[in-house]
């Protein structure tokens, strides 16, 4: 098909030999560009999983039942009579470290 | 350092919360010995030569127990708990639930229209082993409504470029150190920070935005400069122009720490700062 047509008008081959010039020019840089940024993307988040997976420990904490109310702490243990534990640090301890 | 070692274990969380009233209290509360707390706390302290750390008690204020040191702390703690029980005698075992703690932490925006984002920072423990710390550290940076859209765009068309104001950059000084405690940085420990931020794509009424930008800090007792740090981030964020709110914003750090005093032990360490509209509390808190 090609060979008849190129033998109807000489100037097809040079017409497609641009075309697919032009494609590799322009076509490939727009589809990196959004490939790339894919990547850039699925590799900050594959980055934040495993940083925020190396923290999972420092919330276990958080399973307990803390009352933050001193006054409230001994009432809560004066009723059901059982221990306080009272756990007391400098800062919020049982937010940011 | 005793949580990141002890309140980390599953057997002391379960023995503590099945048997134990527990209590948090920032003990700066009870320095000014004027507060309700101090002079509740501080005759019943008197039994016990120990500050902070944690305190077993009877309701009636007898201390059963308490522990504040270093060592073997996971086996200490557990001795303290068990030698407290067994001189209580028999309990019910208890089964309160917990209430969450810091609910909008890397999620959602909380009534008064602030946001907060989550941050974690890590090194390896040995890097940080001659120091006495421990990593991860965990926090959290809270923005007002007005600061957090330094995060959006301007105008969400692709290419629009712009830089988050300083004063908002520096709110991210904890990612340029894995200290912790009073080590942490603070907003103004920063010596240098930009921010940059780009929309990358528009997308179904979706901006997608890129940041890139360094942050670096200094430590400084009085004349003495103990650490100086900096962190490069690169990071993400997403923008509804529907609705005109950001939907999630994820930035990772990459940082060195130095000690002048000890210029061969240079720390590097990895920096997560994190929010998004619609994670659910679970992934906001254990997860995130």
């Amino acid at each position: 098909m090609k060979r008849i047509r190129a033998e109807r008008d000489p100037h097809a081959i040079l017409r497609w030999c641009v075309l697919l010039l032009l494609s590799a020019v322009f076509v490939p840089p727009a589809l990196r560009s959004q490939d790339t940024a894919g990547e850039e993307s699925s590799r900050l988040r594959q980055k934040a999983d495993d940083i925020r997976a190396s923290a999972e420990k420092l919330f276990k904490l958080r399973k307990l039942p803390w009352v933050t109310d001193v006054f409230e702490g001994f009432e809560l243990a004066r009723q059901e009579n059982r221990p306080v534990l009272l756990y007391m640090i400098t800062g919020d301890p049982l937010g940011d470290c | 350092m005793f949580r990141e070692n002890v309140l980390t274990q599953d057997e002391i969380i379960d023995r503590i919360g099945s048997t134990m009233v527990p209590v948090a209290l920032d003990y700066q509360t009870i320095r000014d010995p004027a507060s309700r707390e101090s002079r509740f706390l501080r005759p019943l302290m008197k039994q016990r030569k120990q500050e902070q750390g944690l305190w077993i008690l009877t309701p009636e204020g007898q201390v059963l127990g308490g522990f504040a040191g270093f060592g073997d702390m996971v086996g200490q703690t557990k001795k303290v708990i068990e030698d407290a029980l067994e001189a209580f005698g028999p309990l019910e075992p208890r089964r309160a639930k917990a209430a969450p703690i810091q609910p909008y932490r890397g999620r959602g925006v909380s009534p008064d229209g602030s946001v907060c984002l989550a941050e974690c920072i890590r090194t390896s423990d040995d890097a940080l082993g001659f120091v006495n710390a421990r990593s991860p550290v965990i926090s959290s940076v809270t923005l007002s409504d007005r600061a957090f859209r330094a995060f959006a765009p301007r105008r969400a068309v692709v290419g629009a470029k712009w830089t988050l104001p300083e004063d908002v950059a520096k709110q991210l000084a904890r990612t340029s150190s894995p200290m912790c405690y009073q080590h942490a940085p603070q907003p103004d420990w920063v010596t240098d920070v930009r921010i940059a931020a780009v929309v990358r794509r528009v997308d179904e009424g979706v901006a997608r935005l890129s940041y890139e930008g360094r942050i670096a800090s200094s430590h400084r007792v009085g004349r003495t400069t103990v650490s100086v740090q900096e962190t490069e981030l690169t990071g993400e964020g997403v923008y509804d122009l529907k609705t005109g709110t950001m939907q999630s914003v994820l930035l990772i750090g990459s940082g060195r720490l130095r000690w002048p005093e000890a210029p061969e032990k240079v720390v590097t360490f990895d920096a997560l700062v994190e929010w998004d509209l619609e994670a659910t509390e679970s992934s906001s808190q254990a997860e995130r």
